[in-house]
């Protein structure tokens, strides 16, 4: 069964081992992959108020379970290099929160509040929570969520999403799982 | 004197917690890559 979560709700969770039952690190950044619309990992703070942050990363593939309170590992050893996109990630800053929301037709939707995960066996990124003078006038909500394909098209400090995407903006987490799989099916309908 | 050395140590003592909480706060993103991997 897939959980829908928000990315920065995992930022600050400690990373414990299932060996020792240790907290060894926190979250510090949650990179995801914007070619392909998946998590690759985490980078990472040292635990205590005064952590600072590791050269170690923690690469998804060696996460051992994402509950709501931890990071779970099997060992210290998981905490390492990672791959080349996580070294790429940590290389620069492209921190995506803030970061504008533009659809192809040239409409500019808000800011970035937060990022949407889906996560079952792996973790890709279903959505973006969205706020500003675009959201919708007759909406209660104070932010709005937001579909993405499974590409994302990220240019400076713009992120550009179909037009299509209006259709299928929701208040909340409730049914926007639902909202993403008609969002795509759309997307693959009109395909050529 | 002890004024003036008081007003001074309570602003390095300020400036320094300004640090750390700074760099508290920088955590926290969400972090696009551009996907780029090595052969393995």
């Amino acid at each position: 069964m897939s959980i829908l979560m928000r990315a920065r709700e995992i930022t600050g969770r400690p990373v414990v081992t299932l060996d020792t039952a240790e907290d060894v690190a926190e979250v510090k950044d949650v990179v995801f992959d914007h070619a392909s619309a998946t998590l690759v990992g985490f980078t990472l703070n040292r635990r205590g108020f005064l952590g600072s942050p590791m050269k170690e990363v923690l690469p998804w593939s060696r996460v051992a379970a994402l509950g709501p309170d931890a990071v779970m590992i099997d060992g210290a050893g998981a905490l390492g290099g990672g791959d080349g996109a996580m070294e790429d990630a940590t290389g620069s800053d492209r921190d995506v929160i803030g970061a504008a929301v533009m659809t192809d037709s040239g409409t500019a939707l808000g800011s970035v509040v937060d990022v949407i995960l889906e996560v079952e066996d792996g973790a890709r990124v279903v959505g973006f929570e969205v706020d500003g003078p675009e959201v919708e006038r007759d909406r209660s909500a104070a932010t709005l969520l937001i579909p993405v394909d499974d590409t994302i098209a990220v240019s400076g400090r713009t992120l550009m999403v179909p037009a299509a995407v209006r259709d299928f903006v929701q208040d909340d987490l409730a049914g926007f799982g639902a909202a993403v799989d008609a969002f795509r099916a759309r997307l693959s309908e009109d395909a050529p | 004197m002890e004024i003036v050395l008081s007003i001074v140590i309570a602003l390095v003592v300020l400036a320094a917690v300004g640090v750390v909480v700074q760099r508290r706060r920088r955590g926290g993103g969400v972090v696009a890559s551009r996907g780029r991997r090595r052969d393995r």
